[in-house]
């Protein structure tokens, strides 16, 4: 019996068995603890809606690596929106700042080209682009549609239209056909009416967006149908499909001025829009003109001595105020015109512009004046000259007129212009030509009855000839024929037919003559019919810089 | 009951089995005269180890149900499973009868043999009325299922070794499945731990008091 005590006592001893237990309770504390620890923070984020997003499942990845997964998916407030929460790894919860970016990223077909394939099988995720800021932030608003992602380096230009553009982000940017960059974003602006859109270039191209930059719309096809035939330009399939945005420099770099930051851009509705009226800003000023503008348009040009300068910009009686309205006087017809001060040296720059206006007004008062002019005598084609006229009355300071300055214009009665134009076509039209030419066919009809007969006349004596025994009477024969065709050639020359054919052909000559003249004349100077053509009268201008 | 009427135990009779090579010696010896494996009446210090591997089953069985098992990557999903969520999928998606199978052997088996040896440990200080012949046959049924838990272990074992085709489908193990291996090992461990042999010594003294001073003389 004290043997079996003593091993029960022995039996009591703790066994090293429990060494397990301890471990088991270690390993497994570390396991819950790392997993605890491992969770990170959970983020909330706002979706329209959580198509393909699946509890558990979906994963939130940046550049495509996993940095967390959603846990939770639920109707937002109100049963707007949806709301998913999401667990982020540990590692990655410094990336979670106040201004990153989410969208559900699930496969696309858009303008920007074929996107998210891969998520036809592997299902949608929830691609995240974390943010500058430095400010930690849980609760996200999810992207209805995916940003073109804005690298570094990129630029951000604006641009700005009165009219919308079939244009959405991700279309392309061109320079000279070779893709520059995407469009950002595409907005409208309420306050000046204008659309208004954002694009990324990439960094090679930054140098080239200065106060030259164009820009305009892409368009696939351009047909152009003109007197060198038919032109084609095909842009490439990109854009084709899509349009975009195209642009490219006006000057040579050196001359070009970096833009400010906060610059918007025009854009053009094509390139011939560019073409045409490159210049940003403009100095509008109105006109009154008492004489009739038929045939002044929109678009007509206005020159200076033949230089254009700038454009009609708008034809309208409604700039002229209501009280100057009477009914028993004579209005004036207000034309709002643009004069570009990228035309001349002063840059197409808002300091340009000032000092554009600055030099009108100084020339008005010097006598500068605006005038009606005939730009086509045969479409009737008005534009506008500005000229010095010693004549014109003295103006102090520039009135202004709805709010732009008025540029004092000097009256040529376009009624007049029209009626020498006219009265020159009128007599191009009574000049006797149908007169002359059918003198001319009556004088050939005789000439060839002439040859006729003389044909008949030799055609009759021909057997005669062929007798040998009329040998010596074909000699007879000959002299005399030799005789006759003599006494022909004589007749011929002397007869009063062909003499009259001379003096029509003469007169013919003469007065085409006269017509290239005046042609010429009128193509050198259109107002050569109104005005006198002697070589005097204008001034010289004062040289700007003297 | 009756048999137990008319049968003694080794114990009583003063003999002991060789876990070894199952030679019976008498019980003065303390190494077995055939084999030299060490003997005892009663395996030693049995509750004890068979309670610190029930406790570190126990432990265990927390991670090994909260933390996922088994990670399946294919083309369309990715998902981490954890014991419970895997049987719900597969259930789900109408593998009813692998469900079942998992089921029975992942949860309840490894909580079945907790509760039956737990059970069978509090036998032997308190009194019950449970009969002995059923007390056996739980440890009997207990120590055979046992090792069909494993079952989860290698399906989670041949699958991580067989689905390795990279993009399209890989299955990776997780923390979970050795805290599962853990729980199964330790139960049986605790299984084996346990001296079956103690149960009749109790009974003995429940049902057999009044018998009991014949038997040492």
């Amino acid at each position: 019996m004290p043997s079996q005590e003593a091993i029960v006592v022995s039996g009591k001893r703790i066994s090293l068995v429990w060494i397990f237990p301890v471990l088991a309770l270690l390993l497994a504390g570390w396991m819950l603890l790392h997993k605890e620890l491992q969770k990170g923070p959970l983020i909330t984020i706002h979706l329209e809606n959580a198509e393909g997003i699946t509890a558990g499942k979906t994963q939130i990845q940046v550049r495509s690596v996993p940095i967390g997964l959603v846990s939770d998916v639920e109707l937002g407030k109100d049963y707007k929106g949806v709301v998913v929460k999401a667990r982020i790894g540990k590692a990655y919860s410094q990336l979670l700042t106040e201004d990153s970016r989410l969208w559900i990223v699930k496969p696309r077909i858009g303008r920007g080209g074929i996107s998210g394939l891969g998520t036809i099988l592997s299902g949608s995720y929830i691609e995240f682009v974390p943010g500058e800021s430095r400010v930690y932030h849980y609760e996200f608003q999810g992207m209805s549609a995916p940003p073109i992602q804005n690298d570094d380096g990129h630029s951000i230009v604006s641009l700005e239209s009165e009219s919308a553009f079939t244009l959405n982000v991700g279309d392309p940017v061109l320079f000279r056909g070779f893709e520059a960059g995407r469009i950002l974003s595409t907005g409208f602006d309420p306050d000046h009416l204008r659309f208004t859109y954002t694009l990324s270039l990439q960094p090679q191209f930054t140098e080239l967006i200065t106060v030259n930059t164009r820009f305009w719309m892409t368009h696939a096809v351009d047909m152009s149908l003109d007197s060198k035939g038919i032109s084609l330009q095909l842009a490439s399939l990109d854009s084709l499909l899509n349009g975009g945005i195209s642009f490219d420099i006006l000057k040579p770099r050196e001359e070009s001025n970096p833009v400010p930051l906060d610059h918007r851009f025009r854009l053009y509705e094509s390139y011939d829009a560019m073409i045409r009226q490159p210049y940003q800003f403009a100095a509008h000023y109105l006109l009154m003109f008492d004489n009739s503008v038929r045939g002044l348009n929109v678009g007509s040009p206005v020159e200076y001595r033949g230089l254009q300068i700038g454009s009609v910009e708008e034809i309208s009686i409604s700039y002229i105020e209501e009280r100057v309205f009477r009914p028993a006087e004579a209005i004036p017809i207000p034309v709002l015109i643009r004069i570009d001060p990228g035309r001349f040296p002063y840059g197409d720059t808002q300091e340009g512009l000032q000092k554009l206006m600055d030099d009108i007004e100084l020339r008005v008062q010097a006598g500068m004046r605006a005038k009606l002019s005939i730009g086509s005598l045969l479409t009737g084609g008005l534009y506008i000259d500005f000229n010095y006229f010693e004549n014109a009355d003295p103006v102090n300071a520039m009135q202004i007129v709805a709010e732009h300055p008025v540029i004092p214009t000097i009256g040529s009665s376009a009624g007049e212009i029209e009626d020498r134009v006219l009265s020159i076509l009128k007599s191009i039209d009574q000049l006797p030509l149908g007169e002359t030419f059918s003198d001319i066919q009556a004088s050939l009809d005789q000439m060839q009855a002439a040859g006729e007969s003389v044909r008949n006349l030799i055609s009759g004596l021909e057997p005669a000839f062929s007798e040998p025994s009329t040998r010596k009477l074909v000699e007879a024969f000959t002299n005399a024929a030799l005789s006759m065709n003599e006494s022909a050639r004589d007749w011929s020359k002397h007869a009063p037919v062909y003499l009259q054919l001379n003096e029509s052909l003469l007169a013919v000559r003469n007065a085409l003559i006269e017509i290239e003249a005046l042609a010429s004349t009128l193509n050198a100077k259109p107002n050569a019919l109104v005005f006198p053509t002697s070589p005097t009268l204008d001034p010289e201008p004062p040289s700007p810089r003297k | 009951m009756q048999a137990r009427d008319h049968f003694s135990t080794a114990k009583e009779a003063g003999l002991m089995l060789c876990p070894c090579c199952h030679s019976i010696a008498e019980k003065e010896h303390d190494i077995c005269p055939v084999c030299g494996s060490n003997i005892s009446i009663r395996s030693k210090s049995s509750i004890q180890k068979t309670l610190a591997w029930l406790i570190t089953s126990i432990i265990l069985y927390i991670p090994a149900n909260i933390l996922p098992v088994m990670t399946t990557q294919t083309l369309t999903y990715d998902s981490s499973n954890t014991i419970a969520s895997g049987i719900i999928d597969l259930w789900a998606h109408g593998s009813y009868l692998i469900a079942a199978v998992i089921f029975f052997a992942s949860l309840i088996v490894p909580i079945g043999k907790i509760v039956v040896l737990g059970y069978l440990c509090l036998c032997l200080v308190h009194r019950d009325s449970i009969s002995l012949k059923t007390k056996t046959r739980a440890y009997e049924v207990t120590e055979a299922l046992g090792k069909w838990s494993m079952i989860d272990v290698f399906v989670v074992l041949t699958l991580v070794s067989l689905v390795q085709l990279g993009h399209l489908a890989s299955i990776h193990s997780n923390p979970g499945i050795l805290a599962f291996t853990g729980v199964v090992v330790s139960t049986m461990m605790a299984a084996r731990s346990y001296d079956v042999r103690m149960l009749w010594d109790a009974s003995t003294e429940t049902t057999f008091t009044p018998c009991h001073p014949k038997k040492p003389s």
